[in-house]
């Protein structure tokens, strides 16, 4: 294997598990602070992507510009959900009863993202979005002709991932989230207003999302479509088990781990193996569920001791 | 039993769509009937036992196609086919949940997206699967003489009568199975789970036995599928992640822990869209500045707000409301105060 | 009193920094009621935790005395704990709501259910018939706490004092040789506690049940104990007949503010 090899199947990892990480990070924060799985953090993201890429499309303005219209949309997206739905459900529904709640936001988001009617219909046409730089901008390292707008969501992401490990670590409202994120009812008990933790805590997870949806629009198979952040999903709930739900940033680490493994096996089995990379998701996630089975807590988790 | 019939209610319902104007709206009710079937399995699993599972619709694909490939290509008897077919699926459900129970139940929902995910891409990548496009069989022989084809509207009756013998067979599966000392045991864990440890019940077995069953239950619907509309369905269309949330949503607007709530769910959340959202489209396009609206996306939306509604204000699901209801006009009738404290 | 049913040595079991239980050791003799007395906070459920394996990294040993040979119970899984005769009952009530009082208590006879899952869904006749005689069990076990009128009821909307009833009787389904009580009679008014009172004796009596029960009301800690240790800070305090401790110096410092009688 040559170098320059070596180096496209490096920047698709870091492409792939920044992506990842942002998505993750988004569950992550929404399961320490809501004590709720969300699994419509896909189907958030892609929602709010649509509108930046519509928004591109339809008006002409930059796609830096129609992200941040999106990412407007998107604060609103999480702050209506948290309140709306999930902070009604806190008290009388069970954890399980608040997944169904997520599940049942998928469809209704997934119904928004298939209607046809009026503006609607061309707001959720199916289309490629353009790239943050343009494609045929390139930079020669090591042999590879890398894009400028890979190495720039890596480095946007790692920005956005940084800025937030710190915001948690440094400031007053990280501490807060921090607090409610072990123990809400103490949090409350201290002053903490737990209410706008959880609100932020999803604005900010659907901003995340919808920022991955972005990225990965341009260059997914299908383009901007309502299924686009499935796949992104499954490795980042994986990134999320795998790193620990415990702790912020170990489902960080995860992610870009899962992020190579990825890049690296897909590669491996369509080119060395002459097969479906599909195989290579089979092996890598049955690996990391055997792995999971001896270490359920994740590789940086630890168990959390239950009160009987 | 009371299954057996409501079972032979259903048969005649569908026999008689069959015989009436619209025969392809017969399609419509069997789908309503095999899902009532998956759902039974899947409440053993969500409402008995608190765990959620989001392949199912790809265990039903995956049935569909196995009948398929075995009846087509291998030239495998129909029932035997269904036979490997169910012992395949109940080993599959095995296979995850050994590696997805032991510790939370979360675990089982992220595996099972997994599963749903790569078993999707799976079947789009390889010739042996269509590449996930829908595939038609060919008639189904039994016993090497009568053959049952989708095309005649004759078979078509008798495949119906199928699908309402597998809708009786899966209900006195469940009933029994929750009525017994299992039922109970799946009950203690999804409600008093160190209560049921401190008893002796086994978590992690019976968590698995429950996505076992359900996983069968699955498959079983698959093969009814694959009987009725004579074609594998498409990965794409059919079996997808939308399925297997609509499926919960029959198990939970339907009354989680309840049994006819299942048929009670299957018919809201298909038989409305259906029966009631289609014809309201066509009525609206009557209208000329509307001629070209499109109700699409508007069963998501419709099954999404119900689940949500459900879980906020009326947890136990449709059939209580029914229930409650009979309640009350019983007790106006009979002059009683009426509480719903009696288990029945 | 006969001999050892259980024996606690040096038990420890930290939480993070904080140490709930530090070295504590007492054995309860058969047909014995133990009471185990602190003020809050004191580790006593924590202790209990341990002995039944809901905890497992705890240090010292919890043994099981038996006929023939001991058991270390930590080599038992907390689904097993009640196959050697160990029964518990839990400080926040674990029953189940939405189903009736009898199916409850019959959670109690799990372990005595031979038959498996096929042998339910083809509703074999010996099915019909164990059913039956558990049904039977169960009834008797109800009407001994007074509450057989209850058995088709839903826990859900019964009195507290009732649920508690309820979460004995599926205790002793299973014929346990020790019952362990986690506070029984909180939240129960003075007529309620004094009927548990008498079930509580009763069922030390005429089952030859071991107790071991962890109690703040200190009348129903007087009238039933035969032996009280009193626990502080996961320490131990003292030992004795309830006479004895409550006239222990250290007992009454540790309880100073918290008298109730």
């Amino acid at each position: 294997m040559d170098i320059s090899t070596i180096i496209q199947i490096l920047f698709n990892s870091l492409r792939t598990g920044s992506i990842v990480a942002l998505a993750g990070l988004g569950i992550v924060l929404i399961y320490r602070t809501s004590k709720a799985t969300n699994f419509a953090q896909g189907s958030i993201g892609t929602i709010n992507a649509f509108v930046a890429g519509y928004i591109a499309h339809a008006t002409g303005l930059s796609i830096w510009t129609s992200t941040l219209i999106a990412l407007g949309t998107a604060f609103l997206t999480g702050v209506i959900i948290d309140k709306l739905f999930i902070r009604p459900a806190g008290r009388t529904a069970s954890p399980v009863n608040k997944q169904i709640l997520t599940l049942g936001i998928i469809l209704i988001l997934t119904g928004i993202m298939n209607m046809n009617i009026g503006i609607l219909g061309d707001l959720f046409t199916p289309r490629y979005p353009e790239q943050f730089i343009s494609s045929s901008e390139r930079v020669m390292i090591l042999g590879r002709n890398i894009q400028w707008n890979t190495i720039f969501i890596v480095a946007l992401s790692i920005f956005l991932l940084s800025a937030i490990f710190l915001f948690i670590q440094k400031t007053r409202w990280g501490l807060a989230i921090r607090v409610t994120a072990s123990n809400e009812t103490a949090a409350r008990l201290m002053g903490v207003p737990t209410k706008t933790v959880t609100m932020i805590a999803w604005a900010v997870a659907a901003m995340l999302g919808t920022i991955a949806g972005i990225a990965l629009a341009p260059r997914a198979p299908a383009g901007l479509n309502p299924g686009l952040l499935i796949g992104t999903q499954v490795s980042a709930f994986f990134a999320a088990v795998f790193g620990g739900f415990q702790s912020f940033f170990g489902p960080v680490f995860a992610a870009y781990i899962i992020g190579f493994l990825l890049s690296a096996g897909r590669y491996g089995m369509s080119s060395y193996f002459g097969q479906p990379s599909i195989i290579a998701d089979l092996i890598i996630y049955l690996v990391i569920l055997i792995i999971l089975y001896f270490k359920p807590f994740g590789i940086f988790g630890k168990a959390p001791e239950r009160k009987v | 039993m009371q299954y057996i019939l409501l079972g032979t209610v259903m048969f005649f319902i569908g026999r008689s769509i069959l015989l009436g104007d619209t025969p392809s709206n017969a399609d419509y009710f069997a789908q309503i009937l095999i899902y009532t079937i998956v759902a039974l399995g899947l409440n053993l699993l969500l409402g008995f036992s608190g765990l959620v599972s989001l392949a199912t619709a790809a265990f039903m694909g995956i049935s569909t196609y196995g009948m398929h490939i075995l009846m087509e290509n291998y030239e495998v008897n129909y029932f035997l086919a269904a036979l490997i077919v169910l012992i395949f699926a109940g080993g599959l459900g095995l296979l995850v949940g050994v590696l997805s129970l032991k510790m939370q139940g979360i675990y089982l929902a992220i595996a099972t997206l997994f599963v749903a995910h790569v078993i999707g891409e799976l079947f789009r990548s390889f010739e042996a699967f269509n590449y996930g496009e829908s595939a038609r069989i060919s008639e189904i022989t039994f016993f090497g003489e009568t053959s049952l084809s989708g095309y005649a509207q004759d078979d078509r009756i008798y495949l119906m009568g199928i699908v309402a013998i597998g809708l009786i067979l899966a209900f006195v599966v469940i009933h029994n199975i929750v009525k017994s000392p299992s039922g109970r045991a799946f009950m203690a864990i999804s409600r008093s789970y160190h209560a049921a440890l401190a008893m002796g019940i086994s978590v992690r077995r019976y968590r698995l036995l429950a996505f076992m069953i359900a996983t069968i239950f699955a498959a079983f619907g698959g093969i009814l599928y694959l009987t009725y509309m004579q074609s594998t369905g498409s990965v794409d269309r059919n079996w997808n992640l939308e399925l297997s949330l609509i499926l919960l949503a029959i198990v939970v607007v339907g009354g989680m822990k309840s049994l006819p709530g299942m048929l009670l769910g299957a018919a809201i959340i298909i038989g409305i869209p259906e029966f009631f959202f289609t014809p309201f489209e066509e009525f609206l396009q009557g209208f000329g500045p509307l001629e070209n609206i499109s109700l699409r996306g508007f069963d998501d939306i419709f099954t999404g707000l119900l689940i949500i509604l459900t879980i906020l204000f009326y947890p136990y699901g449709a059939i209580r409301i029914i229930s409650r209801l009979k309640h009350t006009v019983q007790s106006k009738f009979q002059n009683k105060p009426s509480k719903g404290g009696d288990a029945a | 009193m006969s001999e050892n049913v259980l024996s606690v040595k040096d038990l420890s079991m930290s939480f993070g920094g904080l140490k709930a239980v530090d070295s504590l050791s007492f054995h309860i003799k058969g047909k014995e009621i133990l009471g185990l007395i602190g003020p809050n906070g004191a580790g006593k459920t924590t202790v209990f935790n341990c002995i039944t394996q809901f905890y497992k990294n705890y240090e010292g040993i919890v043994i099981l005395q038996g006929a023939n040979k001991d058991k270390d119970l930590r080599e038992v899984p907390v689904h097993k704990i009640i196959d050697y005769g160990i029964a518990r009952t839990f400080q926040n009530l674990e029953l189940i709501p939405d189903t009736s009082v009898m199916d409850n208590v019959l959670i109690g006879a799990h372990k005595d259910v031979k038959s498996n899952i096929i042998h339910h869904i083809l509703q074999f006749p010996s099915l019909k018939r164990n059913e039956k005689r558990l049904k039977e069990k169960a009834e008797r076990i109800l009407a001994f706490l007074g509450i057989d009128h209850l058995k088709d009821a839903y826990v859900h909307g019964q009195p507290y004092g009732i649920m508690k009833l309820i979460e004995i009787g599926r205790a002793l389904m299973g014929d346990p040789s020790l019952l362990i009580l986690d506070e029984p009679a909180a939240g129960l008014n003075e007529k309620e506690t004094k009927h548990l009172e008498g079930i509580v004796k009763k069922i030390n009596e005429e089952y030859e049940t071991a107790i071991l029960l962890i109690e703040h009301n200190m009348g129903f800690v007087m009238d039933l104990c035969n032996t009280v240790i009193a626990i502080n800070f996961g320490r131990f305090l003292a030992q004795g007949t309830p006479k004895e401790v409550q006239n222990n110096k250290a007992v009454q410092e540790a309880y100073l503010g918290e008298a109730e009688s």
